[in-house]
């Protein structure tokens, strides 16, 4: 079990932010100022959000409403330019049972009084929602995103091997675990599929990298996999494309794959245990992704060092790399490179970072949380793989 | 197999039912590798120079037999493959 906040749609928060969004990049300088002036807050901008159609318009609704809707945000602010756009959101927001106040530029006129609005705004609202206490919780509440980046020759072989260690351990417990990254996945989907629970699933993870193939081949891309394992792969040491690709695959545990969800879509947990959501591989976008999917926690292993987190979700970092556990120990908050050199076996450093999970989840800070260095990116369609 | 006696390993093994581990450092022919599996270090004696990252065969592999790492199948042997030697694209195919 762990202690977290109980939410009324029966979801359970690690942390009880209130979310600051910006739906539109003009107003990006306001939702700052006003997250800057309010402790107990956590901002989220984004470039982009103004005139947006089709795929985009879509993706941008759905991330946005996920992230809203993460049970680490005990209550939302939306800084918007006009009232149509805070209409749009706030109300599926409203319906789903969460506090919502919209802050509107062309409503109040001028940027001095629609940031003295939001601020008191969101300091009325911090005020109620801090006075949620943590209660206790059965760990099949809690979901955990795996994500990695910056990979090196660490991360195949102990970081995410470890990781994937400790999304074992959560599981067996009773909780959840979502992978991402539809991109490097490519060339273990059979051994996915091979995992599944059920015919839709094995379908769906086929399914979710013959889209990005056919992503790839709309920009000019006609064979993603030709020359994968590249050349530089072959002379590190990768044989074939299943080996490349399951060294990132195997950050999320080898239990049965329960199901495949579109990018930011909620992940339902019912049952609980492993579950993919189809993104793209740069890690903010992916990571805001596993956010508005309703992770709680992310476990993100590096190899050289990737300093990214999502603001509404504490990000664990982990390397494996010895020489980066020296060189940027504000950046981990767990190393295990000690597998590296023969100290411990992957399942002890998997243990400590399953440890460290609880601790998290139990309020521990990460790094990139006392450092305020949180990003959300939403993808546009067509851009990343 | 032989207790941990010091910490200094050159190659891994990621999952029990693996038949491959990954070296660490380069590897000359004839050298003796210290191989982490699980909690044991078990001591092996490589037959073909093996460069860091690279992977040896850690029992004998019938041509046709796949080749397990992360305790999946990550290819099949295309010759016969002995203990001790080095498992690449000249001996594996997908």
């Amino acid at each position: 079990m762990f202690y977290g906040y109980a939410r009324s749609n029966g979801a359970v928060g690690v942390r009880n932010t209130v979310g600051i969004i910006a739906l539109m990049d003009n107003v990006n300088g306001i939702a700052r100022k006003i997250a800057e002036n309010v402790r107990g807050t956590e901002l989220v901008t984004d470039l982009f959000g103004r005139k947006l159609i089709g795929l985009n318009h879509e993706m941008r609704l759905k991330a946005i409403h996920g992230m809203a809707m993460n049970p680490n945000v005990g209550g939302v602010i939306l800084v918007t330019l006009h009232s149509i756009s805070a209409e749009t959101f706030a109300a599926p927001i409203a319906a789903a049972g969460k506090d919502v106040e919209c802050v509107v530029y062309q409503d109040i006129g001028g940027t001095l009084r629609t940031i003295e609005r939001g601020t008191l705004i969101a300091a009325k609202m911090v005020k109620k929602v801090s006075g949620v206490a943590r209660t206790e919780q059965p760990l099949s509440k809690l979901m955990l995103g795996v994500e990695c980046g910056g990979s090196d020759f660490s991360s195949g072989i102990a970081g995410n091997p470890a990781l994937g260690h400790a999304a074992d351990l959560l599981m067996d417990a009773g909780g959840s675990v979502v992978l991402s990254e539809t991109a490097e996945i490519m060339g273990a989907e059979h051994l996915m599929a091979a995992r599944a629970v059920n015919n839709k699933a094995a379908s769906d993870i086929v399914g979710a990298i013959a889209e990005m193939e056919e992503l790839a081949r709309k920009a000019g891309v006609p064979d993603i996999r030709r020359g994968n394992p590249s050349a530089d792969n072959i002379k590190g040491g990768l044989t074939t494309l299943a080996e490349k690709s399951l060294g990132a695959v195997k950050k999320g545990g080898s239990k049965p794959l329960q199901g495949v969800v579109g990018y930011c879509d909620p992940v339902i947990p019912d049952p609980p245990g492993f579950y993919f959501m189809s993104t793209p591989s740069p890690a903010c976008e992916s990571m805001t992704g596993l956010a508005a999917g309703g992770a709680q926690i992310i476990g993100f292993n590096t190899g050289l060092g990737q300093p990214s987190a999502h603001p509404f979700v504490p990000t664990i970092k982990i390397s494996g790399n010895p020489a980066t556990a020296e060189n940027a120990p504000d950046d981990l908050d767990v190393s295990v490179s000690d597998i590296l050199t023969g100290e411990i076996s992957i399942e002890e450093g998997g243990q400590r970072i399953y440890d460290e999970l609880l601790a998290v989840a139990n309020g521990r800070a990460t790094y990139t949380e006392l450092f305020g260095t949180g990003q959300s990116t939403i993808s546009i369609a067509g851009a990343s793989f | 197999m032989t207790e941990r006696t010091d910490r200094n390993i050159d190659a891994i093994m990621i999952a029990q039912t693996d038949n491959v581990a990954t070296c660490l450092n380069d590897i000359a022919a004839g050298a003796q590798v210290s191989v982490m599996q699980g909690k044991d270090i078990v001591t092996m004696k490589a037959e073909d120079p093996i460069p860091r990252g690279h992977k040896i065969a850690l029992q004998n592999i019938a041509d046709g037999d796949n080749i397990f790492k992360y305790g999946e199948v990550i290819g099949k042997a295309s010759a016969t493959i002995a203990t001790g030697q080095h498992v690449h694209t000249h001996n594996v195919v997908d």
